[in-house]
């Protein structure tokens, strides 16, 4: 008896050694990033690298944070991605709700919709960048946010469809029964039970937003660039501010790594739910 | 048409209008512009008919099929790597392990990064005067000399791929852990009776059940491979030469580098008939799959 609980927790450990590996590989790259925004620059190029510095510095976020477009990309990214999830999940509730109860456009219309999450977003942003260009709508707030919507209208659709199909229609039923109208009974009814889901949507909504590159490097400005565009400007500087860059990387990074932890419930939630289908 | 259903129809108008007039106009108009020529920083010229010439050029373009073969090579790459390492990830993890809960929101971040800042990481951190790697191979006894991760041809390609592995292989255990999650106790209960081998039953039960989610899990990182362009973008734009220059970095540059709006339309057209084929094979592949199951 006493052999196989050897055997068992043997077994354990080297699963969780196996991990320990992997834990390695996956904070690697994020830890060195980090020693690198609290390194001086002399440890930053320091031969043979330097992983610990003696006396870290914060110099570099100071400098980020007095960089003239640091509040401003900050504020677009909050501002662009929490308009955008709003945006797109409640029209995204209100087509997933029809599209599930009352059958509207049967099969065909949710795979359509499917297909447009496959169009490569590269291949769109070339017409969209001149119709931008010709009615003088680039950098603007309503461009980029009409354009985040529509990306990820089609996801949300889908994942808030699986959350209203696991809902019985008898409630609502019985709820109009007793004299609600429909709107009331979805709001009364079906809203309160499908919030967790909607919320798990509304979380990865707001993730993609923040996270995307290529629509707003190319549709936004000075007015309205959002942190991964900042970012990507000290990379192209000519090399030596990689403590900027570095420093950058954090900060544009640490509110959705914070989400991540705290929610990482609802998000693996939303993320099976939404592709198992 | 009956007021109800107007009314059925209105909920559903608002989500759909949005990606008609964001998405599919656009790509109509991508498709029209592609017979044009339109050198945006020559205004003088104008938009000018040219028929099919953008396509014959096209056809021709070397640079074009080689970003092509890149995107393909990436792809391949990348979701092999992601479904091997995925599904070993997933089957430790499903087994008992000392603090799971921590792996599991450890494993979560890369995936949920911003792609810029996951290019970011990945360039630091193999930067050739900058990469910490050199001493830790040293100190293992690796004879490679990591300053050629990004500057060979060959090497930079698979920087890249190492890259979106580590940001989507935890996406890919994800989904096969619920998958695994779901396979019934009792099942391993009667090979185990039967004095089935671990390794066995890995290749006789284990794989051929979670196969099917592998499939779609693949298929699905597969269409976001062909698309990736910011994680390329910012960690090797390309490079070095054009080692690295995936479809998507390709049609970028022509667009907004040579501002060239009338070949970009074209290779955009092209690239989405590529991806529309590609898709479509994938896609009869998942079908097919499915039935011989």
């Amino acid at each position: 008896m006493k052999a196989k609980a050897i055997r068992r927790n043997l077994g354990t450990g080297l699963r969780t050694a196996v991990l320990c590996l992997f834990l390695v590989f996956f904070t690697l790259p994020i830890l060195w990033v980090f020693l690198t925004s609290i390194k001086r620059p002399v440890d930053q190029m320091a031969i043979p690298p330097v992983w610990f510095p003696e006396n870290p510095v914060f110099d570099a976020y100071l400098e980020l944070f007095r960089h003239p477009d640091f509040v401003t990309s900050l504020l677009n990214s909050l501002l662009i991605a929490g308009t955008a999830t709003l945006i797109t999940v409640l029209f995204g509730a209100l087509a997933a709700y029809g599209i599930e109860r009352f059958r509207v456009g049967g099969t065909l219309l949710p795979n359509l919709l499917l297909l447009t999450r496959m169009i490569p977003p590269v291949v769109v942003i070339v017409p969209i960048f001149l119709m931008a260009f010709r009615t003088q709508m680039l950098d603007t707030y309503f461009l980029i946010i009409a354009a985040y919507s529509a990306l990820n209208m089609a996801l949300v659709i889908w994942l808030l469809r699986s959350f209203f199909a696991s809902l019985p229609a008898d409630m609502e039923e019985a709820a109009m029964i007793d004299g609600c109208s429909r709107l009331h009974a979805f709001w009364r009814i079906v809203l309160p039970v499908v919030m967790p889901g909607i919320a798990a949507t509304a979380l990865i909504c707001f993730i993609f937003c923040w996270n995307e590159f290529l629509f707003a490097v190319t549709l936004t400005g000075q007015e309205t660039k959002t942190m991964p565009v900042l970012t990507s400007t000290f990379v192209s500087q000519k090399g030596l501010d990689r403590g900027l860059m570095s420093a950058s990387g954090v900060v544009s990074s640490l509110p959705i790594v914070l989400l991540t932890v705290f929610f990482q419930r609802y998000l693996v939630n939303g993320l099976t739910q939404g592709s198992l289908k | 048409m009956s007021s109800k259903a107007l009314k059925k129809w209105g909920v559903v108008l608002p989500g759909v209008l949005i990606i008609v007039i964001v998405l599919l106009i656009p790509i109509g108009a991508a498709l029209g512009l592609s017979f044009f020529s339109y050198p945006l920083q020559r205004p003088d010229l104008g938009i000018r008919f040219t028929g099919l010439d953008n396509f014959i050029k096209l056809l021709s373009d070397r640079s074009f099929t080689n970003s092509l073969g890149k995107s393909m090579l990436f792809t391949l790459g990348a979701v092999a790597g992601e479904l091997v390492l995925g599904m070993i990830l997933a089957l430790l993890l499903n087994g008992r392990v000392w603090g799971k809960a921590i792996f599991k929101v450890a494993f979560m971040i890369p995936m949920m990064m911003v792609p810029v800042v996951v290019g970011v990481s990945w360039r630091l951190f193999l930067l050739p005067d900058f990469t910490p790697l050199g001493p830790i191979f040293d100190r293992l006894g690796i004879p490679f000399d990591p300053s050629r991760l990004l500057t060979e041809p060959g090497w930079a390609m698979f920087s890249v791929i190492l890259a979106d592995v580590w940001q989507w292989t935890p996406f890919v255990m994800l989904l096969l852990l619920a998958n695994l999650q779901g396979i019934s106790h009792e099942i391993y209960e009667a090979s185990q009776m039967d004095g089935a081998s671990k390794w066995r039953e890995f290749w006789r039960i284990t794989l051929p059940l979670v196969l099917p989610g592998m499939l779609s899990v693949g298929i699905l990182r597969a269409m976001d491979a062909m698309r990736t362009f910011d994680l390329v973008y910012i960690l090797t734009s390309g490079g070095p030469g054009t080692a690295t220059e995936l479809v998507s970095i390709y049609n970028y540059k022509i667009a907004f580098s040579r501002y060239d709006m009338g070949y970009a339309s074209a290779v955009s057209t092209g690239v989405m008939i590529v991806v529309g084929i590609v898709i479509f094979a994938l896609l009869s592949l998942a079908n097919r799959g499915g039935k011989t199951r």
